[in-house]
């Protein structure tokens, strides 16, 4: 049993770091949450309920360490602004040219927004799971995922046309 | 804009409305360019999103990842019971498919026995200065971490060898491999690594007593190292704590 649920968490990993990539921005910092909530869960393995979906259970435990590190420290550094982003994704393509510029651009404007609605557009977005699946995973009512999910979107569109207006595209 | 939401025109974009809603709203978008434009935009936004965070699973997983999950649990079970008083029992366990490895390390074993005296040449090995630092200061259960040379070290127990060294062992995680060793202090104060395995060939703990196997051909490279040494049982954590308080005198 243990040995099928621990080769199932290797076959999610990039999944589960895709996930924490969106909520930190920072590929060292995800790995370090996924490595958090892989040991977590396996700890607590005998509270997955086999059948149910453990990618599901997996992102609920990443998402919960992710949240009480972030109460912890309480966010570092100032709010970022539409300009920041510019100047941080310009940095980072000189630092890491492989990076294509979506992914630096959604990470610098994910990080502009509140941590909790960075979750659900990972959920909704790209994980790619319905309201419905996303308010169980996180154990909330569907209108609070409905909430977050469009204040998020829409705060993020503008600010990547800002940044791509600013940026000449 | 026509009184519409923008929480019904995100559920028409993410296809999560029943036809009649749907229908309601593609006539809304159909007549108001306010409207569709918010559609328009938050069908970007998910497209971007995805399109964009899609790229990590490109790149491969890590193996300290990996290593993580595959090791999890004969890791747990050491570091929640870091006390051993018949080694043979902690170790050997079902049937071990570990020839190769048994032979790599009997080698460093048989050097160890012929010379007797570790760290002086022999199969023995001089180690990084983490892992001295680590294995002399820190107590059985603590984790330090390198970020310069990335490299984890914690030490998971102590004890005495026949011939009266103190040993430890303890586990070396490095972004490629999680290793598992036993080390011995010699006369100069150094510490000596006298095994050191992959511990993805350590064999998992044994889910049922029936397992059990005392043979000594079957025993995995950890506990031969250890009966080797002529280990009995591992200090307290008090008795431990005095030795290294005595500097391991």
């Amino acid at each position: 049993m243990n040995k099928i649920v621990q080769e199932e968490l290797i076959l999610l990993l990039p999944r589960l770091r895709r996930f924490a990539f969106g909520l930190t921005g920072n590929i060292h910092e995800a790995d370090d949450l996924v490595q958090a909530a892989c040991e977590r869960g396996l700890t607590k393995i005998a509270q997955w309920n086999p059948g149910t979906r453990l990618d599901s259970w997996m992102y609920r435990i990443l998402q919960n360490i992710f949240l009480d590190n972030r109460r912890k420290h309480k966010l570092r550094g100032d709010p970022v602004s539409p300009d920041n982003i510019r100047q941080a994704v310009d940095h980072q393509s000189h630092k890491i040219p492989e990076i294509r510029s979506n992914l630096s651009l959604v990470a610098e404007a994910m990080k502009t927004l509140p941590e909790e609605q960075r979750v659900v557009l990972m959920l909704v977005c790209v994980e790619e799971q319905s309201y419905k699946e996303a308010a169980e995973t996180l154990d909330l009512p569907v209108g609070t995922i409905m909430s977050r999910l469009a204040r998020a979107r829409m705060k993020l569109s503008t600010l990547v046309e800002t940044t791509k207006a600013t940026q000449g595209e | 804009m026509t009184n519409v939401d923008h929480q019904s025109l995100m559920a028409y974009v993410d296809n999560e409305l029943d036809d009649k809603k749907r229908v309601e709203i593609e006539a809304i978008i159909d007549r108001d360019p306010e409207a569709a434009a918010i559609v328009e935009r938050l069908t970007k936004s998910r497209e971007l999103l995805k399109e964009g965070f899609d790229e990590i699973l490109d790149y491969p997983a890590p193996d300290h990842l990996v290593a993580t999950i595959r090791n999890h649990r004969a890791e747990a079970k050491i570091i929640s019971h870091p006390s051993f008083s018949t080694p043979k029992n902690r170790f050997s366990s079902t049937s071990l498919a570990l020839a190769a490895s048994i032979a790599l390390i009997i080698g460093v074993v048989a050097g160890y026995i012929m010379d007797n005296q570790p760290g002086e040449n022999s199969a023995s090995f001089p180690v990084a200065n983490l892992l001295q630092q680590t294995l002399e200061s820190q107590p059985s259960g603590t984790k330090t971490i390198d970020d310069n040379a990335a490299q984890a070290i914690t030490p998971i127990l102590t004890f005495a060898a026949e011939n009266g060294q103190i040993c430890r062992e303890y586990e070396r995680q490095s972004p490629t491999a999680l290793l598992r060793g036993v080390a011995c202090r010699n006369k100069e104060g150094k510490w000596i690594t006298f095994a050191e395995i992959d511990s993805t060939l350590l064999p998992a703990p044994p889910t049922t007593e029936i397992g059990y196997a005392p043979a000594a051909g079957n025993q995995d490279p950890l506990s031969a190292a250890l009966t080797a040494l002529g280990a009995q049982r591992s200090f307290t954590a008090n008795e431990e704590q005095q030795l290294r308080e005595r500097g391991w005198q």
